[in-house]
């Protein structure tokens, strides 16, 4: 029996049942979802974010609309679990190099590559994409974004505001300003970075402790400018005490971002009174709901920022086996020309030099594996087939 | 901004308006290199690790986003005016160009032009 590329580096038969145990489909290729709805920006995060990415079924968007929360839960799960696989596949790739000669090392990324991208469309985009479709009233956060748009309208419109387009626009951004409900204190997010402010100051003055007063000056104004400021501005215990001076800084943050938080609340709050009074019966009840669902909704943002921006249990991030791979078929076809069949050789080229990583990735996992030879393509098939 | 003229048109996701100087900024340690007060940070999209030099802008203009990315939330909460999904504002604006930024209306003029 012939051994799977793959397995010889650790992605057993036995991890591969139990990834799908969990919840892991690989599917065989991927195709664009034409209906696809598009995030708002840069034309590229479509391509590489939207168009593939399976929808949520009639069945669960009504699900979510019944109950946000259950949607932030399922998003913040099945990323977790996305990094989980994240975390296996980087593994596998930084064994590929050591184990495998260049052909299966070729094949093993591109199998690495995609399984990171059906997975995180599957487990990540499919939630997480819903957060900026909210003008699509389909959607769960599009659905009550619009109501609470419909809501802040009618409250213009009785208030008989001279622009009532403008006035409920704002309003709507005010009440979106912050949690309404009071046990929802400094994020997190906030804390640490903090935290990361602390960090890069000892870092900066722990560099040139040695130096004079006046050097040291000068290096901080060259490193950091907004540090400068702060020296500048606190020059008498600066020199003297300069752990006093850090926890000074930190302080100063601390305090000027929880007296914003409080402003944002306050204001909030005086918004969703004002559209409460001119609303009336049952639109009153249906607009706390759509309030509270926004609020969910972007909870939810800010604590999957942190999942993906983050660092996977074992240390490492969840992009690195996306750029480890990349990078190595990249590095891999441009020494082995002879790997990708001669008449897909520029097309391959144009997509490895597209010049947007996630860009030229999503491509390649489309339909890269075609470009191989075609021993390598049945390499890659045969790997890919103990994932299906 | 009537009299001013204007550069790019974006998503409005925190309101307010700030006058201040374009600081082009790839990732969040560009900021410590490039602030140096009344600076608006102009950057793609932002994520968990820009949010304490999120505070330290007059205003955030973003390429991406919509009224619940990362940028717009914080910013709200912040209490910075904010303009996301540009499109194209970090290849549009310069380094140290003066602009305003309305976070309410999405639109961003160039002072430096009158």
């Amino acid at each position: 029996m012939i051994m799977a590329i793959l397995d010889a580096i650790g992605l057993t038969d036995k991890l591969i049942r139990d990834l799908k145990a969990e919840g892991l489909k690989i599917p065989k290729a991927i195709s664009p979802n034409r209906r696809a709805f598009k995030t708002p920006g840069e034309d590229w995060l479509y391509y590489a974010a939207d168009l593939f990415t399976p929808q949520l079924s009639r069945k669960e968007i009504k699900r979510y609309i019944n109950n946000p929360d259950l949607f932030c839960d399922d998003l913040i799960n099945r990323l977790l679990f996305f990094s989980k696989v994240s975390d296996i596949l980087y593994k596998a790739g930084i064994q590929i190099d050591n184990q495998l000669r260049d052909k299966e090392a070729l094949v093993g990324y591109m199998i690495i590559l995609y399984i990171f991208h059906v997975c995180g469309d599957e487990n990540y985009y499919k939630y997480d994409r819903h957060l900026e479709y909210y003008e699509h009233e389909e959607s769960p956060v599009g659905y009550y974004y619009k109501r609470l748009q419909e809501f802040c309208l009618t409250a213009a419109q009785r208030k008989n505001v001279e622009n009532s387009d403008e006035w409920a626009a704002k309003t709507l951004l005010d009440i979106m300003a912050s949690p309404l409900d009071e046990r929802v204190g400094m994020p997190i997010e906030y804390l640490l970075a903090c935290k990361d402010v602390h960090n890069r100051i000892v870092r900066v003055i722990g560099a040139f402790q040695n130096l004079s007063p006046d050097s040291l000056l000068e290096r901080v104004k060259n490193l950091d400018k907004v540090l400068y400021q702060e020296v500048l501005r606190k020059s008498n215990i600066f020199f003297k005490h300069p752990n006093e001076f850090v926890a000074d800084c930190v302080r100063g943050i601390e305090f000027d971002i929880e007296k914003e938080i409080l402003r944002s609340k306050q204001k909030a709050r005086e918004a969703y009174s004002e559209v409460d009074e001119l609303l009336e019966g049952r639109d009153k009840n249906k607009f706390a709901k759509a309030v509270s669902a926004i609020h969910v909704f972007s909870l939810t943002q800010q604590k999957e920022g942190f999942i993906f921006g983050g660092i996977t249990p074992s240390g490492n991030h969840l992009l690195d086996p996306f750029f480890l791979a990349y990078e190595k078929i990249k590095e891999i076809v441009n020494k082995n020309p002879e790997f990708v069949a001669i008449k897909h050789q520029e097309k391959m080229q144009s997509i490895l030099e597209e010049g947007n990583p996630v860009l030229g990735a999503r491509k390649l996992v489309q339909s890269g594996s075609r470009f191989l030879t075609t021993p390598i393509q049945k390499l890659y098939k045969e790997e890919l087939s103990r994932w299906l | 901004m009537d009299n001013e003229e204007v550069t790019i048109k974006g998503i409005g996701a925190s309101p307010g308006t700030a006058i201040g100087f374009v600081r082009l900024c790839e990732e969040p340690s560009d900021v410590a290199e490039k602030f140096e007060g009344d600076d608006i940070l102009v950057t793609a999209m932002t994520d968990p690790k820009w949010t304490v030099y999120m505070k330290m802008a007059k205003a955030i203009v973003t390429n991406s986003g919509g009224v619940l990315c990362h940028a717009a939330i914080v910013a709200r909460e912040l209490n910075i005016p904010c303009v996301v999904g540009t499109l194209n504002a970090t290849e549009v604006l310069k380094d140290g160009m003066r602009i305003k930024v309305d976070g309410l209306t999405g639109l961003i003029a160039n002072l430096e032009r009158k």
